[in-house]
């Protein structure tokens, strides 16, 4: 895919929270289809995830979303986003997780019988229909990350924000769902901003981003940035 | 005594809200809003009414129906176990403080109001109650509550308890490990943070979907 | 690239490149998380066994201290629905009183009073802690968030408590209110709890009272 239709734009963005700075952006455009955040905790990579979907407002500037404000259209904006968090439990709220993908759709379609079928489908989609009536209570950590997947998949977004996915999974766990995710990358051409402290995972990428200290410290090819981040990290 | 040897974590889990009296009796297969509304209705009757009799044979027709329900007395009566220190205290006030007729009227009206919501809590699924709650508020929107978002606020909470459950005990056991077993600041501080923690990351995941109600 | 236009923009302007954004204000969703968690936050306090405390190791329990944390840590109105959802959940059958008791039974209980107070308690210190958070400076949080709990306990549920037991025990006002004094020691020391865990809470997390 040399031009992806998916364009985020950043512009002069800082956002601050009582009084402090979390992130500064003056000028990024993404399009790429894979991009990886990089960077230590509190840094700033959380933040900038969720100002893509407009989860964070920026306190200046402003962020579009394929073209789209993101906070004067943010109900549009979180469709074509979608995001998955690193705490799994957190995600899921109805007792089932087949009611917790129809939850997800209960503002786009009327018809119970559609929203089931679609939200069926969804989980099937995904590998994990045997967990349908499943109690999301008694899942693992790595199944109910799936499902928070679904319950995100289910809008069919064109970006999935994925902010440290994998960091509460168990490697197995994570790597179902790291395999999970790039099958949809391949298959349905969804774009995806990974935020990672796992750096193998990171160097899949097309793009890697170090946030750090609230800026973007480097921004370019994975490897480099990566070898970059490792030295001083380390050092 | 299997249970005993679990793990800690995992019995604080399975005991928090999960124990229903195994089997599929009549109470078990009652819509939860009949049982809650038969519950309003009994200990509204045995409140007002105030007699000895009364009081006494509450206590007698919810053993009776525990019986006839399939409902283990065992099961039933482990609230008692629960909360013997409360009976101890009532039991000697009341022996104090009230002729011996009052005494026993007073305490067989706590018994059957207590056992009668055991049979509730032992046949019925938390989430059932949630569904009554939302019915039970509907009549309340034209002053302006949602019954959709105190349902989805219920099902958070629901599934939040077994979690901070962990958080408090694992709070305890840190503090213990510091040696700060009777601070109280010890293991409420990790209690509270871990109870932000846990409504802001629900909340952002809850946003990014665009749902406020279920 | 837009520029801003109106006059009083281009004032903010001045200090920095684009106007400061207006954002959406509350979020519903975040308020609804909130509400329920903090729920289940006073259920889990309920059913904790009685702790020792202090040097002489004096057991209390923990339930009101739930609900002056709710109240400190989300303000009156959050705090009355959290706390109104426990009692209702409670009294609905949920398992979720002290000793895991639950149902409408309870309200015959010796504990009616209180259970009943609890969403009012957590408005009234909710009330207070917001002008707290909101006006006094953070070194003075700790004293003023205890008068907040303390506050919503002596004004609310021990009046409450006190009634409740005279009427479903039989006693008389004043029997009931020395019952009630056992409770006070404990009180202050949950109060003082409280207000310490809430004041760093207000640190660690603002956006919990800022709006």
């Amino acid at each position: 895919m040399t031009e992806s239709p998916q364009t985020i734009s950043f512009r002069d963005v800082r956002v601050l929270a009582a009084g402090r700075l979390l992130l500064e952006v003056p000028q990024l455009d993404l399009s790429e289809q894979r991009i990886s955040v990089i960077g230590p905790n509190g840094g700033g990579k959380s933040t900038l995830l969720q100002l893509v979907n407009g989860l964070v407002e920026p306190t200046e500037g402003y962020v579009t979303t394929d073209g789209l404000d993101t906070v004067e259209h943010g109900r549009q904006v979180r469709q074509r986003a979608g995001f998955v968090f690193s705490n799994p439990a957190a995600q899921l709220v109805m007792p089932t997780p087949l009611e917790d993908v129809e939850l997800s759709l209960r503002r786009s379609i009327g018809h119970a019988d559609q929203r089931r079928r679609i939200a069926q489908d969804c989980l099937v989609g995904l590998g994990i229909a045997d967990l349908a009536a499943r109690s999301s209570q008694e899942l693992s950590s790595g199944q109910q990350q799936l499902v928070a997947l679904a319950t995100v998949l289910v809008f069919k977004p064109q970006i999935l924000l994925l902010d440290e996915p994998t960091t509460l999974l168990d490697l197995a766990n994570a790597a179902r769902f790291t395999s999970m995710v790039s099958r949809l990358e391949d298959a349905h051409g969804i774009c995806t901003i990974t935020a990672t402290h796992d750096l193998e995972l990171a160097a899949g990428a097309e793009r890697t981003l170090l946030v750090e200290d609230g800026r973007i410290a480097a921004d370019g090819e994975p490897e480099q940035i990566i070898t970059a981040y490792r030295s001083r990290s380390t050092a | 005594m299997r249970v005993r040897r679990r793990p800690r974590r995992l019995r604080a889990r399975e005991q928090v809200l999960g124990r229903r009296a195994p089997g599929s009796g009549l109470l078990h297969r009652s819509p939860a809003g009949l049982k809650v509304a038969a519950l309003a209705v009994f200990t509204a009757v045995i409140l007002v009414v105030r007699e000895p009799v009364v009081s006494a044979g509450g206590v007698v027709l919810v053993l009776l129906t525990a019986l006839a329900v399939q409902v283990p007395l065992r099961m039933l009566l482990a609230l008692l176990r629960r909360l013997w220190l409360l009976l101890l205290v009532l039991i000697v006030l009341q022996m104090l403080l009230n002729d011996p007729l009052t005494a026993v009227e007073v305490l067989s009206r706590i018994l059957a109001a207590l056992l009668a919501a055991q049979l509730l809590i032992l046949t019925t699924e938390p989430v059932e109650l949630v569904g009554v709650l939302r019915v039970l508020l509907t009549p309340l929107k034209i002053f302006g509550v949602r019954p959709g978002r105190a349902a989805l606020a219920a099902l958070i909470m629901l599934r939040s308890i077994p979690f901070l459950a962990d958080q408090f005990h694992q709070a305890g056991q840190q503090a213990a490990a510091r040696g700060l077993e009777r601070s109280l600041r010890a293991r409420t501080v990790p209690l509270l943070l871990g109870a932000v923690e846990r409504a802001r990351d629900t909340g952002r995941a809850l946003s990014a979907r665009g749902i406020d109600q279920v | 690239m837009m520029q801003p236009q109106s006059a009083d923009t281009v004032i903010s302007a001045a200090e920095s490149k684009h106007p400061q954004r207006r954002t959406r204000g509350g979020n519903s969703a975040q308020d609804i998380a909130l509400i329920g968690v903090f729920a289940a936050l006073i259920a889990v306090l309920a059913f904790a066994p009685p702790i020792p405390v202090g040097s002489f190791g004096v057991p209390i329990t923990l339930q009101t201290m739930g609900v002056a944390l709710t109240g400190l840590a989300l303000g009156p109105w959050r705090g009355l629905a959290a706390a109104g959802l426990y009692v209702v959940l409670g009294l609905l059958g949920l398992p979720i009183f002290a000793g895991f008791a639950g149902g409408f039974g309870v309200l015959a209980g010796p504990s009616a009073g209180y259970l009943l107070a609890f969403p009012i308690t957590a408005l009234v210190t909710g009330f207070i802690a917001r002008v707290v958070v909101r006006r006094a400076a953070p070194r003075w949080w700790v004293p003023l968030l205890f008068v907040a709990a303390i506050g919503g306990s002596i004004l609310v549920t021990h009046p409450a408590g006190i009634l409740g037991m005279s009427l479903n025990l039989q006693v008389s006002l004043q029997e009931a209110f020395f019952m009630d004094i056992v409770f006070w020691p404990g009180d202050v020391v949950k109060s003082l709890t409280a207000a310490a865990a809430a004041a760093l809470v207000h640190r660690a997390a603002p956006w919990i009272l800022v709006r």
